[in-house]
């Protein structure tokens, strides 16, 4: 692959947190392991601290024996994990229709030459606005049921992907492509076996990206009036004033979001083997 | 097949920005014939390459295969690129490489692995289908990247600066292995390299081009017979030709800058020897 | 899912340069910069797609009325009743701009200027210590995997509804992200710098001054780049969720009255907003780190 790493071009989306550098230290598996606990538990003990001392509310922040009181309960509670079902479900669909569409218009829009500023162009402008500011008029276009969320995920993460598409696309290797014709591929097979596998890293970052954008969208809608899923989940308790269950939820979505960002590192990782010593 | 140049030119861009490349060029390369193209920088060797492949067009003047105009990849024609780094597939195994350059040719699967094990068991890379380009060396890849042009047997094969890119004792291999390949496999060969040295070891005519613009100043005939890496330099003819390769080449460089001068002389690991 | 940027920059739409080797003997024709007059006409007609979407849209909108779409048109003289009937001397900005628009970018300054100048620190502290990024990465790992509109309720929870609760909200949502980018730009530089620098003997103060931030300044501002769109985010789902004033405030309020014209002229200067704020982003970043290059070499 090209090593166009000027700081002019224009850039993809490039989610950060991938910090090598940093881990790579020499620091054994073990040792970070260890540091790790002891750092978070440095932070748990300042929270305890700061909960026992009364310089944080209770009201505002329970202390962490009180929140780790509440998990157990939210975690087998039917009423949370429905709701974190529905979140999950409306999520993936986003996700799956964003990706599919957003991959599709940016291949077709970049393999076009005279569609690809100007498409450049709509992309930029209509990501302008954040999603989270169309909720409302999500809301009136789609009611309050699932298809909602799904319509504001989706239009939340179909400019990033189209993006990341067609710069992939756009930094297909030239001397790749005139191998291919040279080989006398016709236009679909040098579409399918070049153009697509080298834009592939470049759109699993995207659709990596994506999926935090969309749980970030679908809860903001669930926040602001979906009538199910974990932001009405959140809603519902911090009305209710149980701090604690509001934090132990809060948690649980956390580490889910960290399980799920793992995951697809890991899939990427697989799906891109090829190009990590490329 | 004769390989027909005809008053060939290749102008980049137009209007006030247009640049001339590759002016009025012709040559026939005959059956069988191994040519070299040399010539500095900015010559234009590599464009008229390209235009011999089908893969850029002409301004003016045409190719000819045999009677055939060239109008775009003809089939019988391999092209082996400089940087196998950027023109194998990273994503494919060396096999699925390979079976995928006859994939235009619609030959029965049993035909595709035969010729995948023969062009491999060529380059001396029998067994190697299931790895990964990048899981090879640079001399292993540049011989993944001949291999495929091998697949479809071609009758002519065109190399760019293939050797270009790996270190000295590779190159001086591979450069023996093309000479084999060109008798295993019959083919009109050729290759634009920017190395006098290697150019008349492996020619049977060099072409010499001069640069801005682009134009063939001289067509030189080399008669060395067999090919050894330790005898061939030595022999008159060689010193010869190659002497008058390197002036030829030199000239116009001597008036501009010094500084393209590693380029064009020989490798420097062979001076020394 | 630590990125949850769906709005960060990306504002130039040029494809990006033709990974052309040196002598590049690809069928690619060299690029080449062409005459002003050219690239004005090539960038206009970049426009064409938009043109022809707006132009649909006023068509559509005009023949069959809906309320929820109103025409183009009538959204654009909207947009200048609403916020550009002021005088000159406050650069045409309405006094509806300074009530509606400034808290909004009140609390974006203040959150996301804290998250600066806390992230950029902490990011230099855990990029030069393997063993604090050891300690502190798991957490701040969860904390970008944290889907941020799940806060708000704690948010509200902690500071009612008040400025501070968008403040704080924009502060912690942002302030990963640039302490995790600051980080890897300070980890990332070349030892051989780190080396050479150290040889000079100069000062602590100097290493960070000259050297370190300098070279890490590339990952700063990737942090500071991506963190905006997230903050422009929060910024607007605070202010739907719960506020008294603000561009988020103000769509709620016009949709909730059925003013959809205002709520479109709304949505227009958000995204006018943003495009500024990444436009200024981008100028700074090419500016700084045209800088930095020139330091680089002067230091060497």
């Amino acid at each position: 692959m090209t090593a166009a790493s000027t700081t002019t071009r224009p850039r993809q989306q490039v989610p950060p947190g991938s910090s090598r550098a940093v881990t790579a230290a020499q620091l054994s598996r073990t040792q970070r392991i260890l540091l790790g606990i002891l750092g978070t538990g440095s932070l748990i003990a300042l929270w305890q601290l700061g909960a026992s001392t009364g310089v944080i509310p209770p009201s505002a922040l329970p202390g962490p024996a009180v929140v780790a009181a509440a998990l157990p309960g939210v975690l087998t509670s039917g009423e949370f994990l429905g709701a974190l079902g529905d979140t999950l479900l409306t999520w993936l669909i986003a996700l799956a229709l964003g990706s599919a569409a957003g991959i599709l218009i940016g291949l077709v829009t970049s393999a076009i030459p005279f569609l690809r500023r100007p498409s450049m162009v709509v992309v930029n402008v209509a990501r302008a606005v954040p999603a989270t500011a169309l909720l409302p008029i999500a809301i009136l276009m789609f009611g309050l049921a699932t298809e909602m969320k799904v319509a504001i995920a989706f239009w939340a993460i179909l400019w990033p992907i189209i993006i990341n598409t067609s710069y992939g696309v756009l930094g297909t290797e030239p001397l790749r492509l005139d191998a291919a014709r040279s080989m006398r591929w016709p236009w679909w097979r040098r579409q399918v076996y070049v153009t697509l596998p080298s834009a592939l890293p470049s759109i699993l970052t995207g659709v990596r990206v994506a999926t935090g954008t969309a749980l970030v969208v679908v809860i903001a809608a669930e926040l602001l009036g979906a009538r199910s899923g974990v932001g009405t989940f959140l809603r519902l308790y911090q009305q209710a004033l149980r701090p604690d269950i509001v934090y132990a939820a809060v948690i649980v979505v956390g580490l889910l979001g960290a399980l799920l960002y793992t995951v697809l590192v890991r899939l990427e990782r697989r799906a891109v083997g090829w190009r990590a010593s490329a | 097949m004769d390989l027909h140049v005809e008053g060939v030119k290749k102008v980049y861009g137009d209007g006030p920005t247009a640049r001339l490349a590759l002016d009025e060029t012709s040559f026939t390369v005959e059956s069988g014939q191994f040519i070299s193209i040399v010539g500095p920088s900015g010559c234009g060797k590599s464009t008229l390459l390209m235009m011999m492949a089908g893969l850029l067009k002409p301004t003016a003047g045409g190719i000819r295969l045999g009677s055939t105009p060239i109008s775009g990849p003809p089939p019988g024609v391999a092209v082996v690129f400089q940087d196998y780094g950027r023109s194998l597939f990273p994503w494919m195994t060396v096999g699925k490489n390979l079976s995928m350059a006859a994939a235009a040719d619609k030959l029965p699967k049993a035909e595709v692995a035969r010729r995948v094990d023969e062009a491999l068991t060529a380059v001396d890379l029998a067994g190697t289908q299931a790895l990964y380009p990048w899981q090879m060396s640079g001399g292993m890849q540049q011989r993944v990247a001949i291999a495929r042009a091998l697949v479809v047997e071609p009758t002519v094969m065109l190399m760019d600066e293939p050797l270009a890119a790996v270190d000295a004792q590779t190159r001086a291999d591979l450069e023996d292995l093309v000479l084999a390949l060109r008798d295993r496999y019959d083919m009109t060969v050729a290759m634009v390299t920017h190395d006098i040295d290697e150019a008349v070891y492996v020619a049977d005519r060099v072409i010499v081009l001069a640069a801005h613009p682009g134009r063939l100043i001289a067509d030189i005939p080399v008669d060395l017979g067999r090919r050894d890496q330790l005898t061939t330099k030595a022999e008159p003819e060689f010193v010869k030709r190659r002497a008058e390769v390197f002036t030829l080449v030199r000239r116009p460089a001597a008036t501009s800058s010094a500084g393209s001068d590693a380029e064009l002389d020989g490798r420097p690991s062979e001076l020394k020897a | 899912m630590p990125d949850p940027s769906g709005a960060t920059s990306t504002l130039t739409s040029a494809p990006p340069p033709p990974p052309a080797g040196d002598k590049a003997p690809t069928t690619r024709v060299p690029r080449r910069k062409r005459p002003f007059g050219r690239r004005l006409v090539s960038g206009v007609s970049s426009l064409w797609l938009l043109v022809a979407i707006a132009i649909l849209w006023q068509v559509v909108a005009t023949l069959s009325p809906t309320l929820y779409f109103p025409p183009l048109s009538k959204i654009f003289v909207q947009f200048g009743q609403d916020w550009f009937t002021g005088d000159p001397s406050s650069l045409f900005l309405s006094q509806h701009f300074f009530d509606a628009a400034l808290p909004s970018l009140r609390r974006l300054a203040q959150g996301w200027g804290l998250a600066l100048v806390v992230g950029i620190p902490v990011g230099i502290l855990l990029g030069r210590s393997a063993v604090a990024a050891a300690m502190y990465f798991p957490f701040i790992r969860f904390w970008l995997a944290e889907p941020k509109s799940a806060i708000i309720p704690v948010a509200v929870q902690i500071f009612g509804i008040a400025d501070s609760m968008n403040v704080f909200l924009i502060f912690v949502g942002t302030v990963g992200l640039i302490i995790v980018n600051t980080a890897d730009g300070v980890a990332g530089v070349d030892r051989m710098t780190l080396q050479t620098a150290r040889s000079l003997r100069i000062s602590p103060f100097t290493l960070y001054r000259r050297v370190l931030v300098p070279a890490a300044m590339p990952g700063i501002l990737t942090g500071v780049r991506v963190s905006i769109g997230v903050a422009l985010i929060l910024m607007v789902i605070s202010e739907l969720y719960a506020t008294t004033a603000g561009v988020g405030y103000e769509i709620l309020l016009n949709q909730q009255s059925f003013k959809f014209l205002q709520m479109w002229s709304a949505f227009l200067l958000i995204g006018v907003i943003s495009v500024l704020l990444n436009v200024v982003l981008e100028l700074i970043e090419k500016r700084v780190l045209r800088w930095q290059r020139r330091e680089g070499l002067s230091g060497q």
